[in-house]
This record gives C-alpha cells, sequence and structure tokens, in this order.
C-alpha cells in the first residue's frame, strides 16, 4: 500500500465483503478462557456447523479475550449478540441446531442475574459489561488476532495514515500531550512529556533513537497486557508506529514475558502480516518512515518490568536496573534515547489520533484522563478483565460491575497496584479511582490489578505473601532492597507461625523505612507498600497475630484450630471420608467426628465440605 | 564530558562542583566525610551499597539519593547531615553488618562509623554485593570473566557456571578491589590459583632470572597490545632494568669513546 488512501479502499473493500447482520459466532480464546478447554469448543462447534451443513455459511472466529473471564468459555452469537457461558463441548450440538440455525436462545447457557435468576442473553446488557466503557477493549470480540483483515474492517492503521499524512511529528507530540495521557504501566508519568523529551535527544553518531513496549506484567494477578497483546496486537503496534514517526526512531522493541506464549505467538503472526502489508518496514504508507519490531521474550524476573533493568535485559546483561539519572528517554538501550512503554499506554495512541485529544481528555479525571483496564480477581462475582473511565469509584467496580462478594460474605479490602501497592478499606472505596488519589491513600493505580478481599483473608498474611514474593523477585543490586525484603518477609513469616515478638513492630518499620527511602528503583522503593498499609489500615489484625498469636480471619495455619461442634455434627461422615490425612474418627453411627489435632494439616476441607457448619475454626 | 563547572550548595555552604564528576566527589572535596563500600573513582557508579545517601533538592524536588551516582546540576542544595540521611546511612549500614557479620573488615568499617551492632538477624556472609570485582574486570581491564547470577539476597557474582575461567589472565585487579576479601588468591607451585573464581594460571619464569614472574595469559593478552616492547614484558621488572641500564651503559661508552666524561673518572 502506497498510501492512506490505498489503506481506507482496503478497509472498506474488506467491510463491504462482510455482510452486516450474517448470522455468525465468535468464541473466546484468550488464555483463561484456554484453562477452561475453549479450543475444545470452538473445534467442536466448527465439527457441528459442518456436520449440521452450515460449515460455510456461518463464519466462526477465535477471537481474544472477551473480558468476563468467570463465566468462560464465552460463546457470542452474531448479529444479535446472543452470549453463552461456561459452554461445555457437549453444549455445541444445541447451540448449533437451537440457536445459530433455529435463532433460538438456549436459556440455560445464557447469563443469569444472581439477585433475581432473570436471563440476560444480550452481551451489553448484562451489568458486568454493562457498566464498562470499552473503549479499547471492545474491539477484542470483533477480531481474529491471526487476521490482520479483522482489524483493517475496523479501519486498523488509519490513525497512523493520518498522523503520517496529515500531522508533523511534533503536532503528533502536541496531541498526545494535549490528551494528558499518562502512562498505563504504574508510575503515571505524562505520555506526551516522554514523547517530547526522547524526540529531542540527540542520538550517537550513526546511532538511533529505540521504542520499547513493556508486555513484562509482572504483577500477580494482573492480565491486561497480556489480553490486549493476545487479542488486538495490531492496535499495539499502530500505537508504536505513531511513536515512532513523533520520536523518530527506525527500531523498536517488544519486550514480552516469557510466560506470556500465546501473546507472543499472537504478536510475531501479527508482526509479519504488517511486513506482509508493508506497515513495518521501508516507507510506510509511501511516508519517510522506516521502521520495525522485534520481540524480546524475558527469562522469568519481574525487576525486568523496571526500564532500566529491561535495557540491561535486552542488551544481554543481568537485568538489574541502574541509577537515573540519565533517564532512558535521553540515554536509554545501547546508550541512546530509548522511549519505554506500556502495552496499554501504546494501545491508546490511536484512539487519541483518530478521534482527537479532545475526546480522550473528555473521559476520567481533571488528573488522570482516560479509560483503564483492570483485571478484576479474588473474591469477587464476576472475576474478569474490565474497562472503566477513570474517576469511577471502587464501590461501583466491586458490586456494580463485579457483582460482589460470593458466598454472601463480606467484603473487606482491595488490593490495588500489585505488590507495590497498598490495600484499601472499606471505609475508601468509594474513592474515585485515579493516579493521584490512589497514593494519597497510601497504594497506587500500579499496572491495574485489582484483588477484592473478603472476611476469609487475613490481611497479615496477604503481606506476608507480597512481601515473599518481592524477597524473590529482587535483583540483588542494592542493598536496602535485597536485605530489606529478606528480612520484612522473614519476620512477617515468624509473625504468621505465631513467633511473633513485641519488637518487631518497631523492626518492621525501621526495615520499612530504609527500604522505602534507601533502594536504588521503583521495587525497592515500594516493597515496604504491603506492610505499610496493613499497619495503617488493619492494625488490630497485626497485633492479634502478634501479642495474641490469634489469627481472627482463620487463616494463618499455626494459629488456628479446626474442631467439631458436637450439637451441631450430624455424623454424616462426609468430613472423615475427605480428610486427606485420617486425622477425622468417628463421624458415623449417630457419634460426633472428632478432629485428631496432632495429625490435622489445616487444609481446611472438612471446614468446606461440612454440610451443616459444624466444623469450626478457632 | 567537558569539565562543566556548576555551584551547589552543601549544607549551606556554597561549592563548585564538576559536572561530570559524581556528586559525592563535590561532597568529599569541601571535606565532608561520607562512607562507601561499592564507589570507585575509576568505575562507572554503582549506587548499590548506599552508604552514601544525602538528601538533595533539584526541580522543585527534594530526595533520598546516593551521592555516588548522582550528577551535581547548578543550583542543587544538599543536605548530608539531616537526621534523616544520617538515618539511612544508619541503617544501610546495619543491613550490611548484619549480612557479613563475622568479616572483620566490615566490622571494623562499620566501627568506624559508630555502627558495633545491628538490630537485624545476623547472617555468615562473605560478600556484599559490592559488585566491584565484576566491575574492575569488565570495566577497567576488559575481561569480563564473571559476571552476576540469581537474584535477591541469594544473588552472587560467578565465573559462567562457576567454572575454570578461560579469559581470566590472573592480574588480580578483582583481588584487590574486594572490601570483604572473600576474593582470594594464592601463589604456590608456579601457579597462580584465583580461588573464587576455580580458576588455575600457569605462572610464565623470567628467562633472565628465572624466578616465576607473571600468568602466561597475561602474557598473551598483553603482548599483542606491547607491540615493540614485548620481548622486554616476559622479563620481570627487576631483570627489565638491569636490561635497560646494560642498553644506557652500552650507549653512554659508545658516547664516551674519545671525550673527556666530566669529572675524572678512572675505570
Amino acid at each position: 500500500m502506497g498510501s492512506g488512501a490505498d489503506l481506507k479502499e482496503l478497509c472498506r473493500t474488506i467491510r463491504e465483503s462482510r455482510v452486516t447482520g450474517a448470522r455468525r459466532v465468535s468464541v473466546c480464546g484468550g488464555t483463561g478462557c484456554r484453562a477452561y478447554q475453549c479450543v475444545a469448543v470452538a473445534q467442536a462447534l466448527r465439527d457441528e456447523l459442518d456436520r449440521q451443513g452450515a460449515g460455510e455459511q456461518v463464519e466462526l472466529k477465535v477471537t481474544g479475550c472477551h473480558g468476563f473471564c468467570e463465566r468462560g468459555p464465552l460463546v457470542v452469537v452474531y448479529p444479535e449478540r446472543v452470549m453463552y457461558q461456561r459452554v461445555a463441548c457437549e453444549d455445541t450440538a444445541e447451540i448449533v441446531s437451537e440457536s445459530i440455525l433455529g435463532n433460538k436462545v438456549i436459556e440455560r447457557l445464557v447469563y443469569a442475574d444472581p439477585t433475581d435468576e432473570k436471563r440476560i442473553p444480550l452481551e451489553p446488557e448484562i451489568p458486568f459489561y454493562r457498566k464498562q466503557e470499552r473503549v479499547l477493549f471492545g474491539a477484542n470480540g470483533q477480531i481474529d488476532p491471526t487476521r490482520i483483515e479483522d482489524y483493517f474492517a475496523l479501519d486498523g492503521y488509519t490513525a497512523l495514515a493520518k498522523a503520517l499524512e496529515e500531522m508533523s511529528p511534533e503536532q503528533v507530540i502536541a496531541e498526545v500531550k494535549k490528551s494528558r495521557l499518562r502512562g498505563r504501566g504504574g508510575a503515571g508519568f505524562l505520555t506526551g512529556r516522554k514523547w517530547e523529551i526522547c524526540g529531542g535527544a540527540t542520538p550517537k553518531e550513526g546511532g538511533t533513537r529505540y521504542i520499547i513496549c513493556n508486555a513484562d506484567e509482572g504483577d500477580p494477578g494482573a492480565y491486561m497486557d497480556r489480553s490486549l497483546l493476545e487479542g488486538n496486537p495490531h492496535r499495539v503496534i499502530e500505537g508504536m508506529l505513531i511513536g515512532a514517526y513523533a520520536i523518530g526512531s527506525n527500531t523498536g522493541y517488544v519486550y514480552v514475558r516469557r510466560e506470556y506464549p500465546l501473546a507472543v505467538e499472537n504478536l510475531r503472526i501479527a508482526i509479519q502480516q504488517a511486513r506482509d502489508y508493508g506497515l513495518l518496514g521501508d516507507n510506510i504508507l509511501g511516508s519517510d518512515l522506516s521502521f520495525d519490531l522485534r520481540i524480546f521474550t524475558g527469562a522469568g524476573a519481574f525487576i525486568c518490568g523496571e526500564e532500566t533493568a529491561m535495557i540491561a535485559s535486552i542488551e544481554g546483561r543481568h537485568g538489574s536496573p541502574r541509577p537515573r539519572p540519565p533517564y532512558p528517554a535521553v540515554s536509554g538501550l545501547w546508550g541512546e534515547p530509548t522511549n519505554v512503554n506500556n502495552v496499554e499506554t501504546w494501545a491508546n495512541v490511536p484512539g487519541i489520533i483518530a478521534q482527537g485529544a479532545g475526546w480522550f481528555a473528555s473521559i476520567g479525571t481533571e488528573g488522570s484522563k482516560g479509560t483503564k483496564i483492570f483485571s478484576l480477581v479474588g473474591k469477587i462475582n464476576n472475576t474478569g478483565l474490565v474497562e472503566v473511565p477513570m474517576g469511577i469509584t471502587l464501590r461501583e467496580i466491586i458490586y456494580d460491575i463485579g457483582g460482589g462478594i460470593p458466598k454472601g460474605k463480606k467484603f473487606k479490602a482491595i488490593q490495588t497496584g500489585g505488590p507495590s501497592g497498598g490495600c484499601m478499606p472499606e471505609s475508601l472505596i468509594d474513592m474515585p479511582v485515579d493516579f493521584d488519589r490512589l497514593t494519597e491513600a497510601g497504594s497506587m493505580m500500579g499496572s491495574g490489578g485489582l484483588i477484592v478481599m473478603d472476611e476469609t483473608t487475613c490481611m497479615v498474611d496477604v503481606a506476608h505473601y507480597f512481601m515473599r514474593f518481592l524477597a524473590d523477585e529482587s535483583c540483588g543490586k542494592c542493598t536496602p532492597c535485597s536485605q530489606g525484603t529478606r528480612h520484612l518477609s522473614a519476620i512477617l513469616d515468624r509473625i504468621c507461625k505465631g513467633k511473633g515478638e513485641p519488637e518487631d513492630l518497631e523492626r518492621l518499620k525501621e526495615l520499612a523505612w530504609i527500604v522505602k527511602n534507601g533502594s536504588l528503583c521503583g521495587l525497592g522503593m515500594t516493597a515496604a507498600n504491603p506492610i505499610l498499609s496493613v499497619l495503617r489500615y488493619f492494625p488490630e489484625e497485626f497485633e492479634a497475630h502478634v501479642r495474641e498469636k490469634r489469627c481472627p480471619a482463620g487463616v494463618c495455619k499455626s494459629l488456628i484450630s479446626f474442631n467439631v461442634d458436637v450439637e451441631a455434627c450430624r455424623a454424616c461422615g462426609k468430613c472423615v471420608k475427605e480428610c486427606p490425612v485420617a486425622a477425622i474418627s468417628g463421624g458415623r453411627k449417630k457419634k460426633p467426628a472428632v478432629i485428631a489435632q496432632e495429625k490435622c494439616i489445616r487444609c481446611r476441607m472438612c471446614h468446606e465440605v461440612c454440610p451443616f457448619d459444624a466444623v469450626r475454626i478457632a | 564530558m567537558s569539565a562543566e563547572r556548576v555551584v551547589v550548595n552543601i549544607n549551606g555552604c556554597e561549592a563548585e562542583a564538576d559536572a561530570s564528576r559524581p556528586l559525592l566527589e563535590a561532597i568529599r572535596e569541601a571535606g565532608i566525610s561520607i562512607p562507601t563500600l561499592c564507589y570507585h573513582p575509576a568505575l562507572q557508579p554503582y549506587g548499590a551499597c548506599r552508604l552514601c545517601l544525602v538528601e538533595a533538592e533539584w526541580d522543585g524536588r527534594k530526595r533520598m539519593v546516593a551521592a555516588c551516582s548522582t550528577p551535581p546540576a547548578a543550583g542543587m542544595r544538599v543536605w548530608t547531615g539531616t537526621e534523616d540521611a544520617l538515618r539511612a546511612r544508619k541503617l544501610s549500614m546495619q543491613l550490611i553488618l548484619a549480612r557479613c557479620s563475622g568479616v572483620p573488615g566490615i566490622r571494623e568499617f562499620a566501627a568506624g562509623l559508630g555502627v558495633v551492632d545491628t538490630p537485624f538477624e545476623k547472617k555468615d556472609e562473605d560478600c556484599i554485593q559490592c559488585g566491584l570485582c565484576e566491575r574492575v574486570c569488565r570495566e577497567l581491564v576488559g575481561r569480563a570473566v564473571i559476571s552476576y547470577v540469581g537474584r535477591g539476597a541469594a544473588r552472587e557474582v560467578r565465573s559462567p557456571f562457576g567454572k575454570e575461567s578461560d579469559v581470566c589472565i590472573g592480574c588480580e585487579a578483582c583481588v584487590a578491589v574486594c572490601p570483604t576479601g572473600k576474593v582470594r588468591s594464592s601463589w604456590a607451585g608456579g601457579r597462580l590459583v584465583m580461588e573464587t573464581w576455580d580458576t588455575t594460571l600457569e605462572i610464565e619464569s623470567c628467562p633472565g632470572c628465572g624466578c616465576p614472574y607473571v600468568p602466561k595469559r597475561m602474557l598473551e593478552h598483553l603482548g599483542p597490545k606491547a607491540g615493540k616492547m614485548n620481548s622486554d614484558l616476559s622479563l620481570c621488572p627487576a631483570c627489565r632494568r638491569r636490561a635497560a641500564a646494560e642498553k644506557y651503559r652500552y650507549a653512554t661508552r659508545a658516547l664516551s669513546v674519545g671525550a673527556r666524561p666530566l669529572g675524572e673518572r678512572e675505570e
């Protein structure tokens, strides 16, 4: 394609060749649904369509993540957009005959509102989706990520054409600055400002500027970037192309963590297809821009999500950060000006160019513009990926979109920002989600992981979990982090085992202080947040563990015991059968069950299976 | 970088700093004592030990920085003795001391800073991860024999796969810079053993006096770089001086033939 006009023509042709209103079906093929055998479901659907003679007429598309991961495998029938959830291979015959060919809705497979059991067949009307603003993520349902034509059908790459043909690089930077887009990787630096600094920095003699897409996504529970790369890789590529034009770069890297094989594969395919269409390579769309992308996979280190450690990794060195300044925008990969942005940040760029900075800035709050994709996980009914405007409250996300806490349990806290963030108690969930507000509350936006916790979560155990994670992931270069996280982790380990000492609180505070104030990089500087937020918002729970050797939530194994309430026990024998270490005797012939404490491994099975709630945690 | 001078303010006093050198040097030139373990003037700043933490303000933000890896900026204000700065340096020392509680050099260094004990659980390790061995080998000597392996508290410096190195030239720069004595070497039986890297190097004897002199690999590495001096390098320093003196005596004798030297001399 030699010009933007050629591209627009191609997009139009593809769109017109597709019959709108045609009966078609899409199956979510994201990694989450793959764990639920969606590939087999898609194949079964394909086979059924063939078997029932409709294989030619009905298009079946395996797409990227649809976001409603709790309910996968997901199958959506178009044009009505009837969504079937928790689909098994056994259901596919019925779906084809009754729904796809028979135009009927299969009630039992459709989403049911938990409050009134009312069936909601249409995807956009499901409360989980209705309250979202799926500016970026909505396209996933329309795209087979292995077919660039699907991206063209949505006017893909026309924002790039607009930038190349109607704007100068300076104007592109100005537009991104005007949009006030802030980095979606966690730090929230103004993207346009970073581009300006990088574009203004001179490469070495005979050198070049680099742009990097940070797809390391290391926060436990966060998988937004994975789903964007898996489901809509061209969106990210287009954003990087626009950035390359604005900054003046001819080489880009996408650094993907190796734990994301599907994202790596779909990106590899997308890059090849973009090259085939001349959208990567020399003189793109007939312009002066020559640019190509390389994929670089990580090797299992969380710290390589930090930009200077990532750069070291790409250079073949040990993935450790280095002091800044100089910032990578001025001197980065091989000493050249390098612009590193997160996957979601790049994905926002085409929209800003196509629809204007004004449109983007009309969404969100004063300090945080646009939408944010969050992964909503943990003790929540509607686990999945949600895209919402900045400024929405945590309460709305948890209850209106997330559907509240399962099994009627009570909300306790929500962890934001991953291991660098903190827990927010109920008193704070009317807080608008916004970079600055979250930081003020002692947490941070981070990459967008939201981990919901209920009354059965022990906050000290949560702090311990994150501390162990950080001690394991610390690169080991600077003393405060490598030693600080090590000691913090060991002290919390003792506390959770009932061996807390009165001096531990002081020790934790001293360690937290030096880790926060003395560390070399962001991992270390934020490493104390989990324990600090627990001390700030749940001090009583911490005190109970240290002074009373008690775990109020009934989680820390060394501090709890399982006992049978003889009044409530009906001697049904279920717990006896389930106990993996045969620690329970009795429970039959009207004799109540008895748990032998010395054999009990605190696995909770008896408590979970008892139909009479007779197993109590003390 | 050129030697641009900038004016900074250290503890209320104005001072001129070389903008291409770390802030630490300007602070020390001002007569203020700041401890360091991982800093070396001939190496790139590393910023690992955090013993040189000071408070600095520039661009409207005040933060705790490692002076060894902070470039001085015009108008920067620095405070080295605030409560927070002192606390930061003390805690960093206490963490290092806890890690290598049995290393005499570290205990003495800490005692010199007034840190004789540590509130943290003591370990008996021998490496503080200052990186000096790796950095001197790669940056100054240019051999890159060793590198970092592993992460966090378990991070180590090793040769690839911990195996005998075939690129080490036995210069022992790593031994010279190690603050804990973990990096050790010994000479025995005509061999240099780089004990920490499990590497043994053959020592060449001097052709002049026959004494064991230099690792063969070092001669091989320096030889091509020495050009015309090559033959002289294989001689030990004493024999080299003798050889040079011979040449000089020969030359002056040649000059003095037919001329009476200054000051009567009878041979």
